[in-house]
């Protein structure tokens, strides 16, 4: 249903969708929003019903992974955080 | 006629202060068995099953969750065993597997200030230690070194921001970890508003030390490290083993047996019901502070006091997440490295609890991406909106130093596990000394959330469990109304002795594992000498 909303807008991404009537419409949009957290937390569903998709995969660490690890992967050696001076920007 | 028997010393627990008792008695040539109710896993497999566990949020699910070991949540055969009944539900942090719930903690490793141990006398609040800090100074040493404690020994631990404090013999076995951006720059703009800032000792280590990695700034210290560069149970455990000790896992101990006023047997059931009788000339229980009053309380032994199960305390505290104005980028490095200690001791103390702020410092990303996403947030928007929101999280977990009180207590549950055996029944709740110190820590989030420029978006109203179990099996001079003796014997029988952090009377503020064990060596090492 949403596929088809969104093919018939002809709405090319979720910039686009998120500025369109579409994400006002209630079912529209938590059908959207259960997607993209699966996407972005790496989990579908929730509660004893939830099933992990994704860990390393998951865009919630992608616009951050140059500056923190994504929880259990170094991604420097022993101390390295101790010689960062300045901030990233964020 | 010789007395034959199974071992010199049962420990039944292999979590850090039983393989520790365990490893000394071995090492000091004594026969050794240790029960452990729950298996044994190596720690990469551990670390598969967090990397795979859906609900990353709740920090034992990703520890083995066996009908015959329960542990405090996670799983199934968890989730519904501890049965509370009191006001707050208090589930603190308790796994079931060799080395024990340290596999799972931020390893901080504070000793206690010699006035923690004196609260009766110098404020006229709860109990006194029936030992001094000084009785216990050596054995802290000690266990510094066991655990690989990373600390910087100059620091005022008293929160004044003055000289050297506690008096220690020693300086910290390894260096204290650099600090990362985040801390750095938070303590100092905290300090330069007049809260004293200090590292906190962790057993995390700062370069290899004892078979262990450097710590590599994997930033998941909870619920795994997954290099072994923090200290965990397993490494006791394991060296026991190696000075000779017998570990048998999955092995629940139900029942001890008294013979007069000496302890003669312990009784373990197998998962498949199986029971087993070993004897011993000693016994030392170190199942935690739930299961160890628990267990006593099932063989109707060493409570003449009515004191077995009571006077349960945490520090139970409160939490607060801000969003500050500059990105500090949490995340990098440990997930934890300093506190505020500015109310961990004074007159005040006759009022209130003593207070401590940890400064917390984990990969924020998760609660950043559902809160944005709760709000509807999408697109590129996310994408920049985690970002932005990730490099200003500041965390701030506040706990409480607690009384005793003979109502907050474990006792037996008339429900039972998959054994067969009664499940802890708790009673908990925090009183008027607690509350009051929680207004007072709410002000100082108010003024810390002003110096950093930062919008609270998480509150400070919910009481946290500190997952710091004190009090449950108390150690006091009077054998009337209190468990063990100064020396962690109980004073009804003269052959068992408890390693628990459950014989505190008083635990200060801070973090009891170290002081945990220093009294377990300490324990050994008297045992070890009249065996």
């Amino acid at each position: 249903m949403l596929w088809r909303a969104i093919t018939n807008a002809a709405l090319p991404d979720v910039t686009a969708f998120s500025a369109s009537p579409l994400y006002g419409e209630a079912t529209h949009r938590a059908t959207a929003l259960a997607l993209l957290s699966a996407f972005y937390l790496g989990v579908v569903g929730s509660g004893d019903a939830a099933h992990l998709i994704g860990y390393e995969a998951a865009l919630m660490f992608a616009s951050t992974q140059d500056v923190t690890p994504i929880p259990s992967y170094a991604i420097a050696g022993p101390g390295a955080w101790g010689a960062i001076d300045q901030a990233a920007p964020g | 006629m010789t007395t034959q028997f199974d071992a010199d010393v049962i420990v039944v627990g292999s979590g850090v202060l039983g393989s520790l008792t365990a490893q000394a008695l071995a090492k000091a040539g004594k026969s050794v068995i240790i029960l452990e109710a729950g298996p044994r896993m190596p720690r990469w497999q551990l670390l598969e099953r967090f990397r795979n566990v859906a609900d990353k949020s709740d920090f034992n699910r990703a520890y083995p969750d066996q009908p015959w070991a329960p542990k405090s949540s996670g799983g199934p055969h968890s989730d519904d065993y501890l049965k509370n009944v009191g006001p707050l539900d208090y589930r603190p942090g308790m796994l079931k597997l060799v080395g024990g719930t340290t596999w799972n903690w931020r390893s901080a490793c504070w000793r206690l200030l010699p006035n923690d141990m004196r609260l009766k006398t110098l404020y006229g609040v709860g109990r006194d230690w029936p030992i001094d800090y000084a009785a216990l100074e050596p054995w802290y040493a000690l266990a510094e070194r066991a655990l690989g404690v990373s600390g910087n020994a100059a620091d005022d631990q008293s929160g004044r921001g003055g000289a050297a404090f506690p008096p220690r013999s020693q300086d910290y076995p390894l260096p204290m970890l650099p600090w990362t951006y985040y801390t750095r720059t938070i303590a100092a703009q905290v300090e330069s508003a007049g809260f004293a800032f200090c590292d906190e000792p962790s057993a995390r280590a700062s370069r290899p030390y004892d078979g262990r990695p450097a710590c590599a700034g994997t930033n998941n210290c909870t619920p795994i490290c997954p290099i072994g560069a923090q200290y965990s149970g397993d490494v006791h455990a394991t060296l026991a083993e190696q000075a000779g000790a017998e570990l048998r896992e999955n092995a629940v101990a139900f029942r001890l047996e008294r013979a007069g006023a000496k302890i003669v047997a312990v009784h373990y059931q197998s998962p498949d019901g199986k029971t087993t009788r070993l004897t011993a000339r000693a016994f030392v229980l170190a199942a935690h502070g739930i299961e160890t009053p628990k267990l006593l309380l099932m063989s109707e032994l060493a409570n003449s006091s009515d004191q077995v199960g009571r006077n349960l305390m945490d520090h139970t505290g409160i939490g607060v997440t801000l969003l500050a104005r500059e990105s500090l980028w949490p995340g990098q490095g440990p997930v934890q490295q300093g506190a505020m200690l500015h109310w961990r001791d004074g007159e005040f103390r006759r009022r209130h609890a003593a207070i401590k702020h940890a400064l917390g410092n984990a990969v924020p990303n998760r609660p950043v991406a559902a809160r944005l996403l709760a709000q509807g947030v999408i697109g590129p928007e996310l994408d920049r909106r985690i970002r932005h929101d990730a490099a200003r999280t500041v965390q701030l977990a506040t706990a409480f130093e607690m009384l005793p009180e003979a109502s907050n207590r474990v006792s037996l549950s008339s429900s039972k596990d998959a054994l067969g055996l009664p499940k802890p029944q708790i009673h908990y709740d925090v009183n008027d000394y607690v509350r009051a110190a929680a207004g007072v820590a709410q002000q100082d989030h108010r003024r810390i959330a002003a110096i950093l420029q930062a919008e609270v978006v998480d509150g400070d109203a919910a009481w946290r469990n500190g997952d710091h179990i004190l009090g449950s099996t108390i150690m006091g001079a009077d054998p009337r109304d209190s468990v063990v003796d100064g020396d962690c014997r109980t004073h009804d029988h003269e052959n068992l002795f408890l390693a628990t952090t459950g014989v505190m009377p008083a635990g200060g503020v801070v973090d009891p594992t170290l002081t945990g064990a220093a009294l377990a060596l300490r324990l050994a090492d008297l045992l070890g000498r009249s065996i």
